[in-house]
């Protein structure tokens, strides 16, 4: 996916991305990092045509997203966001299955394949168990599963997701991360993930996007790319770079 | 709580089944009303003979009066819960936005001034309820929209129109109790060529309902998702006000502004067979009719003066539980 020069603003005076451009390579992880507000969600929000830039434009496999029908670039790309709201009593199975949606003509049942791809996508994210619970009563972690196996089940080449892990306990967000990875290495689909753990974003993006106020800082791949120069450019804290036993390296911030 | 897929079965049929009897017992009270020598039975017998004087004579009565009370009903529920989806917002309804008194008023204006065109009336009133909530609409939309803005700009918008249609009753010299009469809503004794326009236009309008039933449940997921699941949502949403405007007015020239009915009936669909709107619609559509149906029997049942319209006895129960619903909402957030 590229984004090619793109302005946008929620009102017509004030621009929340002046002037982006980059690409998001194919078959690869990249994450988004960037201090809140800087327009993070608003970039998503383009790429899956939330909303409509001003100018410029994002380019699917070549083409122009705002070209794409409704149902086609659906069948392309799937997104979860920051807050997902259930209502009524619907069970997890049930939910996880509208991502099938797109690949269905109106009254179109759901076949034997539409249910093999679901139970995929239901057994990836670890909610066998859950299937016939009441998505409604489910956790913030395990509800934010079910959305994820919902964009899984729609079989996208490209994946947006926005702050996948922010409201789950450490054992989740390394959860989701390992999902996202493995979704990524096995289907070759493309991941495009907004994270605010540094240390998550550069371990699990095989490339990174950094943004601050309505631009880019820096992009490329993960590891060369974030330095402690840049942290403390962008987020204003001191980084350390810290060295585990096992070889891994990590930052340590403080103010 | 957990429940398997054959006691699902189970619980619809029962749940159908009864409301299919409730709405014929409700039919045969409606056809025997107020006539005491005729037992139910009797009313029944007939019926089905065909061949009992005193039950035709009911039947040709009572029965356009019943008709359009039961199909005034379902368009209104189902116009309730296309309404719900919209504004994504279980309290919200066509009456409280001011779509019905809208369509009720282009109603109004088209039987004082262009008697000739009543029988075409819910078209006029539907184009015109519609261009006032496409004004709503707008006013409420930035970047998706917000349904609590939905709510309060449409009730200036009804008070408006509540005030545009005293100001024609007044105008036209119709008494006081006139006016209110025909504000909340009275059945009485439809003219033949109206009973087939609300039948014939509120059918339309409840199968188009029923061919969203899925694009219901998808909205029902968030704008977000459902955009991304390949809903235009927009469009959608323009799609399910349109005929939901449409069946408030159909139902409104013919019945006033029936308050709430809209508000109740999918709420006890809701409760009884689950979020799926493959449910809900038509389970709602059951049961605004019995509601409707009944609140005018039961109308025609008290011993007033004048016959107490639907419209008063469905507001008074209807705005009972719209607030006690929006207190405990209110207590929810809290
Ligand atoms: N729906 C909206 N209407 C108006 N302004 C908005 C809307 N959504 C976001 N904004 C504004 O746009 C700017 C960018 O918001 P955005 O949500 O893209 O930030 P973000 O980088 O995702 O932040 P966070 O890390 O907090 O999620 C902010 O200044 C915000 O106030
Ligand atoms: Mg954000």
């Amino acid at each position: 996916m590229k984004i090619e020069n793109i302005t946008f603003g929620y009102d017509k005076k004030k621009l929340v991305l002046d002037g982006v451009s980059c690409a998001f390579k194919k078959g690869r992880v990249t994450s988004i990092i960037g201090p809140n507000g800087c327009g993070k969600s608003t970039l998503l929000g383009l790429c899956s045509r939330l909303y409509k830039p001003f100018t410029g434009a994002v380019l699917l496999d070549g083409r122009n997203v705002a070209e794409y029908g409704g149902k086609e670039f659906a069948k392309k790309a799937a997104s979860v966001y920051q807050l997902n709201e259930i209502s009524g009593d619907i069970t997890v199975r049930a939910l996880v299955s509208y991502g099938r949606t797109p690949h269905k003509k109106m009254f179109e049942l759901l076949n034997d394949d539409d249910e093999k791809i679901v139970g995929y996508a239901i057994e990836k994210t670890g909610l066998k168990d859950f299937e016939t619970r009441r998505a409604a009563e489910l956790s913030g972690g395990e509800r934010q599963r079910v959305f994820l196996a919902m964009a899984l089940a729609q079989e996208p080449q490209i994946l947006f997701l926005d702050e996948p892990t922010s409201f789950l306990d450490i054992y989740y967000q390394l959860e989701i991360m390992e999902i996202v990875r493995a979704v990524n290495r096995e289907k070759g689909v493309t991941v495009v993930m907004v994270l605010h753990d540094i240390n998550q974003a550069v371990k699990y993006g095989d490339d990174v996007l950094v943004m601050k106020d309505g631009r880019i800082k820096a992009a490329g791949e993960a590891e060369k790319t974030v330095t402690p120069a840049l942290i403390k450019d962008v987020f204003g804290v001191d980084a350390e770079l810290v060295s585990r036993k096992n070889g891994e390296t990590f930052f340590a911030a403080s103010l | 709580m957990k429940m398997t897929a054959k006691n699902k079965i189970i619980k619809k049929a029962v749940v159908y089944g009864v409301s299919v009897l409730l709405t014929l017992f409700l039919i045969v009270v409606s056809i025997k009303a107020g006539y005491d020598k005729a037992t139910l039975g009797r009313v029944i017998k007939g019926l089905f003979s065909g061949e009992d004087f005193v039950v035709d004579t009911l039947v040709r009565v009572n029965l356009p009066r019943t008709l359009v009370a039961l199909f005034s009903g379902a368009a209104l529920a189902v116009a309730g819960v296309l309404f719900q989806s919209v504004t994504r917002n279980r309290l919200a309804d066509p009456s409280i936005v001011g779509v019905s008194s809208s369509t009720y008023t282009a109603g109004l204006t088209i039987s004082l001034l262009f008697p000739a065109l009543i029988p075409f009336s819910p078209l006029f009133a539907g184009v015109f309820g519609m261009a006032v909530f496409l004004l709503i609409f707008r006013l409420s939309y930035s970047h998706g929209v917000k349904s609590n803005r939905i709510l309060t700009i449409g009730a200036a918008v009804n008070a408006v129109f509540m005030m545009i249609i005293i100001t024609i009753a007044v105008m036209q010299n119709m008494s006081a109790s006139n006016v209110l009469l025909s504000l909340s809503g009275s059945l009485a004794v439809p003219k033949p060529e109206v009973v087939y326009s609300t039948i014939a236009l509120s059918s339309v309008g409840l199968i188009a309902a029923l061919f969203c039933a899925g694009k219901c449940n998808i909205l029902a997921l968030g704008d977000k998702t459902a955009q991304g699941l390949g809903v235009n949502v927009l469009r959608m949403k323009l799609i399910l006000a349109a005929i939901s405007v449409f069946l408030t007015a159909v139902a409104a020239v013919n019945v006033g502004i029936t308050a709430f009915l809209g508000l109740l009936a999918p709420l006890i669909a809701k409760k009884l067979l689950g979020g799926s709107h493959y449910d809900v619609l038509p389970l709602s559509a059951f049961l605004g009719g019995i509601c409707l149906l009944a609140a005018d029997c039961l109308g025609r049942a008290m011993n007033t003066p004048v016959t107490l319209p639907v419209g008063i006895i469905t507001t008074v129960i209807g705005g009972m539980v719209f607030i006690v619903l929006l207190a405990r909402s209110y207590k929810n957030a809290d």
